[in-house]
């Protein structure tokens, strides 16, 4: 994880203030019937309250404590709910409104055209419009530039001192309202309209204001409702049957009962789980469009792990030089750095640095007489011509090599030839090094595999998920590579085309694809993908394509944006389950102590020994009630998820919420119930 | 309980699991339309029976047209024998001139037929026809059909991937009856009928008895309809007493092989599906859930039948068993069968839904009524035909979707995406049996007219109306004979409660079926948690237990528990 600037943790007393207050506000009944489990409690609370002052007021004092201690807990019960939500709420509030900050007003400096600048307020931009941004400008919009290199701080939205360089053309041409230009200067062109830019998205995500229900949170809230709507109907059909034994429950105890058997502790705790598991993707730089690409992560059973930048570094180096046709390691050296001094590529620099092994360094090279002849894709070839010494040094593709020194009338060994073709079966890249007519051996370049890369990959067998490395490499060079890192599958010479037909391929089996990309080539496959994670230096296409951006552009990030998917699915279900398998000690607490008075033989049901039918029921709702404010912070927080196979996982779930969620609250009931009594609360 | 006890009702569940596994095969190949011994004889019945229908039997339909066609031709079904029961003096095969009988009870018994549930406010020997038992009969036979039908219906949605049709009704209900049903009604009548069972048009005959006392002995064809009211689970028998009179079941050998009737369809179901789904571990597993459930229920109600009451112990009363004294609890049990055979019996018509009862459940031990009354509340420990396997698949959709988010996945079963849809519809067929039982059962203690039926007063009276609520509704149809159900109100409360406690469930199921057919299939990875083996049975028995439990605790609680505890404290009811 990168340094993170914005992000805020939630207990600050701030977000806790905040959060206590938002506690009350929604005891507003039209935004708790949003929350039809917590909805219902409501529902309770009131009828208890109302039945406390009736009391009150008909000077009937026989139970009112009783009545007005249930109904304070059931209040608290809905408020302890609120809470949870709100403090989920208060932390993405609490970095939109940092992020807000940064969006003060900006001049933008508007390019008329007739070439003329003109300064407007950034608000007034449209799309389509031409901004010029110096040294210390702040860039006024989304756009792309289209003249010109910079140096771009978008610590604002990334949290990234280091600066990046964007420039016209290319994958690396989107700049982002609100970031600042450190030097040189560029012609931008606005691509997004006021309120659309990308930091409004991001506010309006963190914040939660476009928040919408995932598809299985509406599933897990059907089975909720309905298990609500059935424990209902199993309190309405008490009262009839305490009237059969000539017998009376008193409401106050028919809602305690209810609103301990309805689902209360996840239906507190529903949306501050899965807002906090957008939040947690906020934690790790990853902005996600919706709620629901968070889900799907979870469900991915293909990634498409794109070979540079994921699997390798991105950049081949050099590791060994191997002479050949009589030269030796020195000489192949220091003709191999000398070709390679004008080279700026990742490539031409290990080379140099390997070379600095061999003693060569601090070399002085009269500018006079040297001319570099660039690399071109037709020669296939670089180097430098030494003037005074006569001296041609090539570097490059083997074939391209060869000929040249056949051209100089040189011969090239068996030997060399053969040196290339194994280094490229080992899916490494040969390059030949030669100075006139001789060859001097080759230079062996080599994707290096990421550190720790393996072990992520088998993690991901380990939770079912299929790995498929994509690279545009020859098939031998990719094959290499994904031995080494060890992943399932391997599609080499992609191009965006292979890679939108092997998502088509294995969404048509059923499979979900998850895939990152930064061009704008990329862009289509983006979309198509279940999961498409844009990297915050791509460009614009591909982050409008993709469902979740990644700030810190580190594709390898996709492996744990499918476990905090994974993780938002497995708190519900284990907090689901929780609640549930409470039900069976509250049914134990209560009903004994409801049919007490009615039918004094069913007294041996009080398994528990509480000590009176009040205190019995007392216990339960307030039990009821302080757990979810003990289980908060493991909704913000999440179940904590290690990749297994799925048996294990939910075998290890299902002993702690399962089984656990039985045993705890015989125990949590008998206590509150000693302490009550201890108390003489009853 | 004894050994030789435990080893009949041991003998008598291996022989129906193995008998159980070459059925499941050959009902596997019919509805996968795949050949089998006895098409040579069928195909050319079948086709014409189709050709008479002028039904393409190969077209096939959605799920919507499906369901249609099928409770179209239950109502129409329904509305013929209605019209025969209540004619029946107008009609043949009536030689004691039975009146046609009241229109609250026909409608309650036309409805009890159609649905599978046998439900029985008459005495049938004393009040129907001839003509009238057979029509009875022949909604034995489509009742049981229908739901097996539903069942394979919901099967194809889980096999089929991304299609619609889930099959033709006529074809697929005219094959149950002919390729299943009509075969074995006709082999087990034949039993029946060499056991003693009778099976003429003659409705009365008067004899002398042994001890010279002249006697009436009501008859008719009664080894056919023994036949199919087992092998349907239908359950409604000829006689009032059904089982529990002897030209029912004349002895041991027909308990036994009653018990095999009622439950070798049921359990080839379970394995049928495996076949059709291609995957038999899972189906074993399931298998292995229900099996559990039957063994527990059966180990509670023998033992607490073979414990016998306390209570008559205190009173001197010797309720040990010996050579010479049965012991436990006799009551309302026959001699000759025994308190082993009659747990077995009763475990077993309760959990195949069949309803059919060799003794009196009133009479059983707290206890024990309440296993029975457990049994139809889940209504799914194998159950009735399809719909056994159809409550116990809602079940472990509902179980698959807890367990699924737990494993950090979109819950999936068989590769199906289990989604709002389907959580929607098995969470309201679930609430829909809870619903259909409770309420109902909580306006009969709440009205005159409901306490008036109650023959035992305290908790026993709560369990009697508790027990024909659950059984109406899981279309069982067996009652704890003490309530008076021919009255007004409990002839249209039962007859509703059978009706939406019939239906609700099944179109909820159907439609499951027709929103899983359109899915994609994911394919298994380790990420998926496996649908057989340890795991998965723990899961969908947790699920089963917990919802269950949490559903029905305080009606049992006050019923059969509260009567268990009165029971062991001595306390009576007057």
């Amino acid at each position: 994880m990168s340094n993170k600037s914005y992000y805020v943790s939630a207990f600050s007393k701030d977000i806790m203030l905040s959060a206590i207050k938002d506690s009350f506000k929604k005891l507003n009944p039209k935004i708790t019937v949003k929350n039809p489990v917590m909805f219902v409690v409501e529902i309770g609370s009131v009828i208890t309250t109302a039945i406390f002052i009736k009391d009150l007021f008909l000077h009937d004092f026989k139970s009112i404590s009783f009545v007005f201690q249930i109904t304070v807990w059931l209040w608290f019960t809905v408020l302890f709910a609120n809470f949870a939500e709100s403090i989920s709420e208060g932390r993405g509030k609490a970095q939109a409104d940092s992020l807000r900050r940064t969006k003060t007003e900006v001049t933008a400096r508007l390019l008329k055209e007739d070439g003329k600048e003109e300064k407007i307020k950034a608000s007034l931009l449209r799309k389509g419009d031409t901004v010029i941004a110096e040294t210390g400008d702040t860039i006024p919009a989304d756009g792309e530039i289209i003249e010109g290199i910079a140096s771009v701080d978008e610590s604002a939205i990334t949290g990234e001192s280091a600066p990046v360089i964007r420039e016209s053309g290319g994958d690396r041409s989107a700049v982002t309202g609100g970031t600042k230009v450190l030097s040189d200067k560029i012609i931008i062109r606005i691509t997004s309209n006021p309120g659309e830019n990308f930091i409004d998205k991001m506010i309006s995500l963190v914040e939660g204001a476009s928040r919408q229900k995932t598809p299985n949170e509406i599933a897990l809230n059907i089975l909720l409702v309905m298990l609500t709507a059935i424990f209902l109907v199993v309190v309405i059909t008490l009262e009839p049957m305490a009237g059969y034994f000539h017998g009376y429950i008193s409401p106050v105890i028919l809602v305690a009962l209810l609103i301990c058997l309805i689902p209360t502790t996840i239906g507190a705790l529903l949306s501050a789980i899965g807002i906090s598991g957008m939040d947690r993707l906020v934690k790790h730089n990853v902005i996600a469009m919706s709620g629901k690409a968070v889900e799907a992560a979870g469900d991915v059973n293909t990634l498409l792990l794109d070979k540079t930048g994921t699997i390798t570094f991105g950049n081949r180096m050099a590791v060994s030089f191997i002479p050949s046709d009589g030269s030796d390691v020195n000489e192949l050296a220091d003709y191999a750095q000398l070709s390679s001094l004008s080279d700026e590529t990742p490539e031409g620099r290990s080379i140099v640095t390997l070379a600095k092994q061999y003693g060569f360094r601090g070399r002085h090279i009269d500018e006079k007489n040297i001319e570099f002849i660039p690399f071109s894709a037709f020669t296939r070839m670089s180097g430098v011509n030494l003037l005074d010494k006569n001296l041609q040094i090539r570097k490059g593709a083997v074939e391209a090599v060869v000929k040249f020194v056949e051209q100089n009338k040189g011969k090239v060994s068996d030997k060399t030839v053969k040196t290339a073709e194994e280094i490229s079966k080992k899916g490494g890249t040969p390059l030949a090094v030669a100075v006139n007519d001789r060859m001097l051996g080759i230079i062996h370049l080599k994707d290096v595999v990421k550190g720790g890369i393996k072990d992520r990959i088998d993690s991901l067998r380990k939770i079912g998920i299929k790995t498929v490395m994509i690279t545009g490499d020859n098939p031998l060079t990719a094959k290499a590579i994904a031995d080494e890192a060890g992943v399932d599958d391997f599609v080499s010479e992609a191009t965006p085309e292979t890679k939108m037909a092997l998502i088509k391929k294995e969404q048509s089996m059923g499979k979900l694809v998850a895939m990152t990309g930064d061009g704008t080539n990329d862009a289509p496959a983006l979309a198509q993908a279940d999961v498409g994670v844009a990297m915050n230096t791509g460009t614009m296409a591909a982050k409008e394509a993709g469902n979740m951006i990644d700030l810190d552009s580190n594709p390898t990030k996709l492996i744990e944006i499918v476990e905090i998917g994974k993780q938002l699915l497995i708190t519900r279900g284990s907090l689901t389950t929780f609640s549930i398998a409470n039900d069976v000690a509250k049914y134990f607490a209560i009903i004994p102590a409801m049919f007490a008075p009615i039918i004094p033989w069913l007294a041996p049901l009080n398994i528990m020994g509480l000590s009176s039918p009040e205190s019995a029921i007392l216990s339960a709702v307030i039990f009821n009630a302080i757990i979810i404010i003990i289980l908060i912070p493991l909704a913000l927080k999440g179940v904590k998820y290690k990749p297994a196979s799925a048996s294990s996982i939910l075998t290890r779930n299902l002993l702690i919420y399962g089984l656990g969620g039985i045993i705890v609250p015989f125990i949590g009931i008998k206590i509150i119930d000693v302490i009550i009594t201890y108390l003489h609360l009853i | 309980m004894t050994y030789t006890g435990v080893l009949q009702i041991l003998i008598t569940l291996a022989t129906m699991v193995i008998a159980a596994v070459p059925l499941s095969k050959y009902l596997a190949h019919v509805f996968n339309g795949e050949a089998t011994f006895l098409d040579g004889i069928i195909n050319p019945v079948e086709s014409l029976t189709l050709k008479f229908l002028k039904v393409n039997g190969n077209e096939e339909t959605d799920w919507i047209k499906y369901l249609k066609i099928g409770i179209i031709v239950n109502f129409f079904m329904l509305a013929i024998v209605y019209l025969i029961l209540r004619f029946q003096n107008f009609l043949p095969l009536n030689q004691m001139h039975y009146p046609g009988i009241s229109w609250a009870l026909d409608f309650n018994t036309a409805i009890s037929f159609i649905t599978n549930t046998n439900w029985q406010n008459y005495a049938g020997e004393e009040a129907l026809s001839n003509f009238s038992q057979m029509a009875l009969v022949f909604l034995q036979f489509t009742s049981a059909a229908t739901g097996l039908v539903f069942a394979v219906a919901f099967i194809r949605g889980l096999v089929r991937r991304e299609a619609k049709y889930v099959g033709n009704f006529y074809a697929d209900f005219i094959k149950a009856i002919y390729r299943l049903f009509l075969p074995l009604a006709i082999i087990f009548a034949v039993i029946m009928l060499w056991q003693g069972v009778p099976q003429t048009f003659v409705m009365q005959k008067k004899v002398t008895n042994m001890t010279g006392i002249k006697q009436k002995l009501s008859m008719g064809p009664v080894a056919s309809m023994v036949s199919i009211e087992n092998l349907g689970t239908n359950g409604g028998g000829f006689y009032d007493a059904n089982a529990a009179q002897p030209y029912e079941n004349p002895n041991p050998f027909t308990n036994a092989l009653t018990v095999f009737m009622m439950g070798t369809i049921p359990i080839a179901l379970f394995l049928m599906y495996g076949i059709m789904i291609g995957n038999k571990k899972h189906a074993w597993t399931l298998f292995a859930v229900a099996m559990t459930l039957l063994l527990v229920c059966l180990a509670i109600v023998y033992s607490q039948e073979a414990h016998g009451n306390p209570f008559l112990a205190k009173l001197g009363v010797n309720i040990v068993a010996s050579k010479n004294n049965p012991g436990g609890n006799m009551e309302g049990k026959q001699e000759h069968i025994g308190i082993a055979q009659t747990s077995l019996f009763a475990t077993a018509t309760t959990a195949f839904t069949t309803g059919n009862v060799d003794s009196a459940h009133d009479s059983f031990m707290p206890l024990s009524g309440m296993v029975l009354i457990a049994e139809m509340m889940l209504n799914l420990i194998f159950g009735g035909k399809g719909v056994g396997l159809l409550n116990m698949l809602t079940m472990v959709i509902i179980a698959v979707f807890i367990a699924g988010l737990m494993v950090g996945r979109t819950p999936e079963f068989l590769g199906k995406k289990i989604e709002a849809k389907e959580v929607k519809l098995a969470t309201l067929a679930m609430f829909a049996h809870a619903f259909i039982i409770l309420i109902p059962f909580a306006i009969a203690l709440a009205v005159p007219a409901g306490l008036a039926g109650i023959l035992n007063p305290g908790p026993h009276g709560l369990s009697e109306i508790l027990y024909a609520y659950t059984s109406t509704v899981a279309n069982n149809g067996s009652a704890f004979a003490g309530l008076n159900g021919n009255t007004l109100f409990y002839n249209i409360s039962l007859g509703l409660t059978i009706f939406f406690g019939r239906y609700i469930p099944i179109i909820c199921q159907v439609a499951i079926a027709g929103s899983l057919i359109k899915k994609k299939s994911i394919p298994e990875s380790a990420g998926t948690f496996p649908a057989h083996g340890f795991l998965f049975y723990t899961v969908v028995m947790a699920t089963i237990l917990l919802v269950g439990a949490l559903t029905f605790f305080p009606a049992l609680a006050l019923g059969p528990v509260a009567e268990h505890f009165a029971m062991i404290k001595g306390h009576l009811f007057y």
